[in-house]
């Protein structure tokens, strides 16, 4: 078995269902392994427009997932919570693309007008 | 039309939520919203007060309620607000300048608190990554005048900001 096959199957089994929204419409479903991200500064910051929740994770997603693609807002859902993609890299082996890896970070509430 | 110096933000805002602008005073207590639309969040600058009159004293006028003659003292006040103009990427650096325009026009009619506004300066739009949205700066610089606030008997209560000095 390759390492992007045991991949793949950690990912399938130990994965939580998620889906992609770009630009607010759904582009794809699939599975991804989350870890938080502790970081040293604090998690609620007083900002001009509120109260600033920083709340940073790791995602490893399958390849399933259409994360790469033309510019645009990316949005994971993962059960009732939002996140915004900050920064993502598709990881290879060789030439052989084998999983998503992606920080994320929680997603402030929507403004309902 | 008058107000507290500490409130004059709040005034700001709610003059520009009058004119069909959507505005939020600076730093709210509560959890930051994920914006659809361009929002102009308002904080106050600066503040400078002045001496006016002789030795501030402004003359007296009747008081109707008391049924007397108060002695009025006061400074002009020059406040300068910042507004800071988000707009979501979705209306992008556009939605900066619809609601400059829009401030622009309402600037026309005075300002806040009966202030009147001196003159006004904006810079141009740049994508702020900390809010994830366009964000353009605009000063505005209004004048007044604040005046002391005394009971019946004299004792000092306070200052009120007026647009303009009654004579």
């Amino acid at each position: 078995m390759s390492y992007g096959e045991i991949v793949a199957r950690l990912i399938r089994d130990f994965g939580e269902p998620v889906r992609l929204e770009r630009d607010g419409a759904v582009s794809g479903e699939g599975r991804a392994i989350f870890r938080p991200i502790l970081e040293e500064k604090d998690q609620f910051v007083p900002t001009r427009l509120g109260i600033r929740r920083r709340e940073r994770v790791l995602c490893l997603g399958g390849l399933e997932l259409p994360f790469g693609g033309e510019a645009g807002q990316t949005v994971l859902r993962r059960g009732p919570e939002a996140y915004d993609v900050v920064n993502l890299r598709e990881v290879t082996v060789g030439q052989e693309p084998v999983y998503w890896r992606a920080v994320l970070e929680l997603r402030d509430e929507e403004e309902r007008l | 039309m008058t107000a507290a110096l500490t409130a004059l933000r709040e005034a700001m805002t709610a003059f520009l939520t009058a004119r069909g602008i959507r505005a939020l005073s600076a730093w709210p207590g509560r959890g930051r919203l994920v914006r659809s639309a361009p929002l102009a969040v308002v904080q106050m600058g600066q503040v400078e007060a002045r001496p006016m009159g002789f030795q501030n004293y402004l003359g007296q006028v009747y008081d109707q309620e008391a049924g007397q003659w108060r002695e009025r003292y006061g400074q002009q006040v020059e406040v300068t607000f910042r507004l800071d103009l988000y707009s979501p990427e979705k209306t992008g650096e556009e939605g900066c300048r619809m609601l400059l325009d829009q401030a622009a026009g309402a600037f026309q009619t005075g300002g806040p608190a009966g202030l009147s506004v001196e003159k006004w300066t904006m810079e141009e739009p740049s994508f702020d990554q900390e809010s994830g949205m366009f964000r353009g700066k605009l000063s505005a610089v209004c004048r007044g005048t604040l005046e002391a606030v005394s009971d019946e008997e004299g004792a000092f209560l306070g200052f009120i900001v007026k647009g303009g000095l009654d004579t």
